[in-house]
């Protein structure tokens, strides 16, 4: 036998899962970014450098799902990666993989953002896997995160259904240590083998093809109560026991030792939560007086195992959400645990609980020299002209340009999923709202989701003005590139598609295209957008790439933006300029003027032009 | 019993928290230890907080340390020290540096932060050994300003917590950081490490 010598390494959990992921060969991994996730499809570009791995950020979820569920049926594992979000956009062609079935291991990697800390909502998407009829399994940490991957391909193909992976920001973001394993060749043969009684989805075969998926979960359900990813530690019995999955189950582990009760309470842990492994969680529950429920977001296996216990005249106590001792949202962490047990047991495990400082969120910005800063002003200028006062409705989309809302510039009115804006822009204007109606969507989200809405804005007629703030790159998520970038995943040049091209192609007449560092042209076009809005859409481009891409190519180059400065004489404190919400604009306490902070001030001079006595330059 | 040592790093977007969390984590694969890290870093980009929990021991679970559980909390801001005091154990090592960097919204009165002296208040009730340092003025001492983070990992090394020795937390620096920035953080790491030894510990 020979002793392999694994290498450790530190890893992200998006780093795991992509090493995973290559360890698996997998041959097609399609992505749109979205955070927590949008590392994972970067380290898979990195991991498969020379490689023949197809890598892409598509232009929206459901259709990096359909590119690798096409890979799937052609017999290669192909991967589709997205936040909780995009799942829901997925969801429709996933649905369908089911009743046709997969050849090739196909995942979906779904992260999922309890809290949540950086989405606009924080579903459970186990449901989507529980609605769709497909398999579900979940991790518990980076290292965990890279096997279950592999595992994860094994069952998928052994099924015959999709996988849909879910992690949660804490394992995407969080790093743990990591062995690597061998790394298997993609396979290079595509094979599509013709089979419309399947792959042609109509009512009839449908109707056939829907009992085979419920066989095939059957056979799943065989199959995981097998697996060693359900894993029962600790004692045979106790008069308490938990069964926890996902990142939970460390908590559960760190509060039982915390309280000294590890050797005394048995632990089922789970990571495989579609389908449920009824047998083992009978035993489990079989062998304890009480069984507690840990797991984040909604009761998915809490229910199930309420459905065994009852089928089975089971009368174990089960605790969880349903006894209302966890929560169905926001992370858990070892103090909830501690608490939960504090209120099962009746004991009081918490650790003294300090005085927790009420200390206001820090209040997120747009970047120094940020475009989209400038295209705000603009519209609110435009605006405070066109309705003489505070009129008019501003509909903001999903992007860095959310920053809008915060105060101080405080421009948007809405900001709820991608290509919103357009789409309730128009269902505003239909309502007979009769404020001026802005709606402010980004480059990557109108490619995304924004285009049919604005060809229904377009044949509804409907009275609003499109600001498109393009900055050429997919930025909130980590400077991604979209399809107006002009490069792939891999960095090689491909087309551009250009928006206003696309508004055109509509029939749109109004179109304008302005560099929002210019205040005032912006401000022109957007009053004259206002204007024609009547009858139809009008359109702005507002475009300027991204000024941290700017200043990346600047730095490789050797070259430095030159800072502006505030002339402390002509200063009257108007403090107008902070009002921008520029971070390259401080404040100085003492003598209460503004200064420019210049290792971040990129010169774009937006603060001078707003500056009403031309004291910045 | 939690085990191990457990250390919450904190500041605000560029201040290089993930990248001194993962200098940690390195320095403790490198002594064969098993080490976890959970970090919130939400909008880091845009003037948003950072913070890093990283667990360092035999065998850690789980990536987030319990309030008031923690072993040291290095904090390159004041006001995200306030915030995340409560993770800081009675008597534990607080090595905070000596900035204060408010959110635009304050300077308009729209969101009101506390001022520093209520700052030192909210610190004060754990009992903390308390070390204030000038991690930026020290840093543009070692040459370049993007290494406050080291200076706070030297002080945090020369307070003996830590599972390994300075020297060695150093070589991992060097190790991670560019070769450009080499010297300007083995000087700032030092830096860091005489200004614990300064504050008469």
């Amino acid at each position: 036998m020979v002793l392999q010598y694994l290498k450790k390494v530190l890893m992200t959990g998006n780093d795991a899962i992509a090493r995973g992921l290559i360890e698996a060969g997998v041959r097609v991994a399609a992505a749109y970014p979205g955070t927590p996730s949008s590392e994972l499809l970067k380290s898979v570009i990195r991991f498969s450098e020379g490689s023949d791995v197809h890598v892409e950020w598509a232009v929206n979820e459901k259709v990096a799902f359909e590119v690798a569920f096409a890979a799937s049926l052609c017999d290669l594992r192909s991967v589709a990666i997205m936040k909780h979000l995009g799942t829901h956009w997925a969801l429709d062609p996933l649905a369908v993989s089911a009743v046709t079935g997969v050849k090739g291991g196909l995942l979906v990697v779904s992260a999922d953002d309890p809290g949540p800390q950086s989405s606009q909502s924080s579903a459970d998407t186990r449901n989507h896997a529980k609605l769709a009829h497909i398999l579900a399994a979940e991790p518990s940490d980076p290292m965990d995160a890279k096997q279950l991957v592999k595992h994860s391909f094994t069952l998928s193909e052994k099924v015959g259904l999709p996988l849909l992976f879910r992690y949660t920001s804490r394992i995407a973001h969080g790093s743990g240590v990591v062995p690597l394993g061998e790394i298997s060749k993609p396979n290079k043969n595509p094979h599509f083998e013709r089979d419309p009684s399947r792959f042609v989805s109509i009512a009839p075969n449908a109707r056939r093809n829907i009992p085979k998926t419920f066989e095939k979960l059957d056979r799943a359900e065989q199959l995981v109560s097998r697996d060693p990813w359900v894993r029962r530690e600790g004692p045979e019995t106790g008069k308490l026991g938990i069964i926890a999955c996902g990142v939970s189950y460390h908590y559960v582990k760190d509060a039982l030792s915390i309280v000294g009760m590890e050797n005394e309470v048995p632990v089922l842990r789970l990571s495989i939560s579609n389908p449920i492994p009824k047998g083992p969680i009978l035993d489990f529950i079989s062998a304890v007086d009480s069984a507690v429920l840990v797991e984040e977001l909604d009761p998915i296996i809490e229910r199930e195992v309420f459905q065994i216990a009852h089928l089975n005249g089971v009368d174990t106590t089960i605790y969880g959400k349903g006894t209302g001792h966890f929560s169905p949202y926001g992370e858990y962490n070892i103090d909830k645990v501690l608490d939960a047990l504090s209120g099962i047991l009746g004991l009081d495990f918490r650790i003294r609980r300090p005085r927790m400082n009420k200390i206001e969120r820090r209040i997120p910005q747009m970047c120094a020299g940020c475009g989209h800063r400038g295209a705000y002003i603009s519209i609110k200028g435009a605006l405070r002209k066109f309705t003489r006062g505070n009129g008019g409705v501003v509909l903001g989309d999903r992007g860095c340009y959310n920053q809008g809302a915060n105060p101080p510039l405080r421009a948007i009115d809405t900001a709820i999923a991608m290509g919103s804006s357009i789409a309730m822009a128009v269902g505003m204007a239909k309502s007979g709202v009769e404020e001026p109606l802005v709606a402010v969507i980004g480059d990557s989200t109108f490619f995304h989701g924004g285009i049919p809405p604005l060809i229904d804005a377009w044949v509804q007629r409907a009275p609003v003005v499109v600001a498109i703030l393009d900055n050429r790159w997919t930025c909130m998520t980590g400077h991604e590139p979209n399809p107006g970038t002009g490069i792939d995943a891999r960095g090689n040049p491909a087309p551009v598609v250009y928006p206003e091209k696309i508004v055109k192609g509509i029939g749109i007449d109004f179109v304008k295209v302005v560099d929002p560092y210019d205040i005032r042209s912006g401000e022109e076009a957007m009053t004259e957008a206002l204007m024609n809005a009547s009858s139809g859409p009008s359109v702005v481009v507002f475009r300027r790439e991204c000024p941290l891409q700017v200043l990346r190519s600047m730095r490789k180059e050797g070259r430095t933006p030159a800072p502006l400065r505030i002339d402390q004489d002509e200063c009257t404190s108007c403090l107008v300029c902070i009002r921008t919400g520029c971070p390259a604009i401080d404040l100085d306490l003492t003598s209460g003027k503004p200064l420019i902070i210049e290792e971040k001030c990129t010169g774009c001079t937006i603060c001078a032009q707003v500056c009403p006595v031309g004291a910045i330059s | 019993m939690l085990g191990g040592v457990n250390v919450v790093l904190t500041g605000i977007g560029g201040q290089g928290v993930v990248l001194a969390s993962r200098i940690l984590g390195q320095a403790s694969i490198r002594a064969g230890l098993d080490v976890k890290i959970g970090e919130t870093h939400g909008l880091a980009q845009r003037e948003g907080a950072v913070c890093s929990h990283v667990r360092i021991g035999k065998r850690v679970n789980s990536m987030l340390i319990p309030h008031h559980m923690g072993d040291a909390i290095l904090s390159l801001e004041l006001l995200e020290a306030a915030r995340n005091v409560h993770y800081l154990k009675e008597g534990g090592l607080l090595i905070v540096n000596d900035k204060i960097r408010y959110p635009v919204p304050h300077y308009l009165g729209e969101v009101t932060y506390p001022p520093k002296r209520e700052i030192e208040k909210i610190l004060s009730p754990y009992n903390a050994k308390l070390h204030v340092i000038r991690a930026d003025e020290l840093s543009a001492k070692a040459g370049n300003p993007k290494t406050a983070n080291v200076v706070m990992l030297g002080a945090l090394a020369q307070s003996g917590i830590l599972p390994f020795s300075s020297e060695f937390l150093l070589s991992v620096v060097k190790d991670l950081v560019p070769a450009k920035a080499l010297e300007a953080n083995a000087k700032a790491f030092r830096l860091g490490m005489s200004a614990l030894k300064g504050k008469g510990k």
